[in-house]
């Protein structure tokens, strides 16, 4: 899953904690798919940002060289 | 023997000459404006034919009296200025005399060529995207050339410029002109060619309203900017070139591309790309966070209601034990009552007495002998009997 279907799926987990029918077991077996979910987001997060910050650092280098010339 | 004379002797003596001579006094002449300029309220101008040009003189009146390139009758007289050494014409009024004939050919030849399609886009040529290395057309004197090099350098140092010396007034300007067109067509390196000059009158810009002229611009397989003249001045060499500049700064304009411009756009673009690439973490960041902080809240509010549910339950359940003991309670006493009324002490205390026979205990006459021994219970105590005799009910 990729992070839009991981947040599409939450969506769904939300919708169905909004029903009021969930049991205690269910609710808590939902909210734990949900964090792992969550942490899944974050570490999508975190090595994408990064990936971003190197390449800006690649891109500054650039145009640092080509204002010396 | 020579006479030897002063100049301003000279002047004075031409003085008197052009003003004893009544035929140069007060008379009507025709002749098309040109060279016209307003200085402090003073017109100067040329009035000419195909031959002859004379300078005249209008006192105090406004510019748009007359205009370049009008055929007018003016009258006044011939005066010889002596602190100038010039001889002018004084003119005290002026009509319009037919249009100029100049100005009249250039019409002319405009219709003529529109007609013919010689302007139509389809003979304009683009501007490359990338301009290297331009052809200018000019004189090499003059500060025509000298503008165009500074703006196109301000703008692009990297521009090269190749400059074609030519004639931009007089007799033989439009063949050198021509020339120059034909030299920059052969040259493999150069993008765009821009004929210019300053402004100048009609007759000043005449090698560039000729039908010759135009029809090379068009057939040259470069694009060509004329940059001719003041904004106002407009000639067919502009209509027959891919491009018209108001003025050369602005010819360089259009051929040097802002290379500063350019790299801060660049810059620019690149610092969008940053933000952009940050901010979509961002908002998505935000997306998730809030379905998360929602997906928490809601499972708080589901163990809520369940427990909820569940205190709910054993209250229910409370109260329904609470009326069950109390029902059983209630038979319990209504048992009890009964068993109190069916304690047989109960009924020996309300008077009634038991008889049993031999330790069995008698309720019927039947059961009875003359002569039995019977034993009688009592509230307080025991009666031991005879059966003396006995009556069955009937």
């Amino acid at each position: 899953m990729n992070f839009d279907e991981y947040n599409i799926r939450l969506q769904e987990i939300i919708k169905k904690l909004e029903n009021n029918d969930v049991s205690v077991e269910e609710g808590t077996k939902l909210y734990e798919e949900g964090v792992e979910i969550a942490k899944k987001c974050y570490e999508t997060l975190k090595t994408n940002k990064g990936k971003v910050i190197i390449l800006k650092e690649e891109l500054e280098k650039l145009s640092n060289f080509a204002d010396e010339d | 023997m020579l006479k030897t004379l002063s100049v301003s002797e000279l002047s004075g003596y031409i003085t008197s000459i052009f003003e004893a001579e009544e035929l140069l006094q007060n008379i009507k002449v025709y002749g098309e404006v040109s060279g016209l300029s307003l200085v402090r309220g003073n017109l100067y101008f040329n009035l000419k034919d195909e031959n002859s040009i004379m300078s005249c003189i209008m006192f105090g009146v406004s510019s748009n009296l007359i205009k370049e390139g009008d055929q007018i009758l003016a009258t006044g007289s011939m005066r010889y200025y002596s602190k100038g050494g010039k001889l002018n014409f004084y003119v005290s009024s002026a009509v319009p005399y037919g249009s100029g004939i100049l100005y009249q050919k250039f019409l002319e030849l405009k219709n003529k060529l529109e007609l013919e399609g010689l302007f139509d886009n389809k003979n304009k040529k683009p501007l490359p995207e990338k301009i290297n290395t331009i052809g200018v057309i000019t004189s090499k004197t003059g500060a025509v050339l000298h503008d165009i090099q500074t703006v196109s350098h301000r703008r692009n140092p990297c521009l090269n410029i190749i400059v074609y010396p030519a004639k931009v007034q007089g007799t033989g300007a439009e063949s050198t002109i021509i020339d120059g067109l034909k030299y920059f067509d052969k040259q493999k390196d150069i993008d765009v060619v821009i004929i210019a000059r300053g402004g100048g009158s009609i007759e000043d810009l005449q090698p560039f309203n000729t039908e010759i002229l135009a029809r090379e611009i068009v057939k040259i397989s470069k694009p060509v900017i004329s940059a001719v003249g003041h904004e106002t001045d407009f000639t067919i060499c502009d209509f027959a070139s891919s491009i018209r500049a108001a003025t050369p700064s602005e010819g360089a304009e259009l051929v040097a591309f802002n290379l500063f411009e350019k790299l801060d756009k660049i810059n620019i673009s690149l610092d969008k790309l940053n933000y952009l690439a940050f901010h979509l973490f961002d908002s998505k960041q935000e997306k998730m966070e809030n379905l998360i902080s929602n997906m928490t809240s809601l499972v708080i509010q589901n163990q809520k209601d369940n427990k909820n549910k569940f205190y709910q339950n054993i209250e229910k359940l409370k109260s329904l034990s609470k009326v069950l003991f109390l029902n059983k309670e209630h038979n319990l006493e209504l048992y009890k009552n009964k068993l109190i009324l069916l304690n047989p002490t109960e009924t020996l205390n309300r008077g009634w007495v038991r008889l049993s026979v031999n330790n069995k205990l008698v309720s019927s006459v039947k059961k009875i002998k003359k002569n039995d021994d019977v034993f009688i219970e009592l509230k307080d105590g025991t009666i031991s009997a005879i059966v003396k005799d006995f009556k069955e009910k009937i």
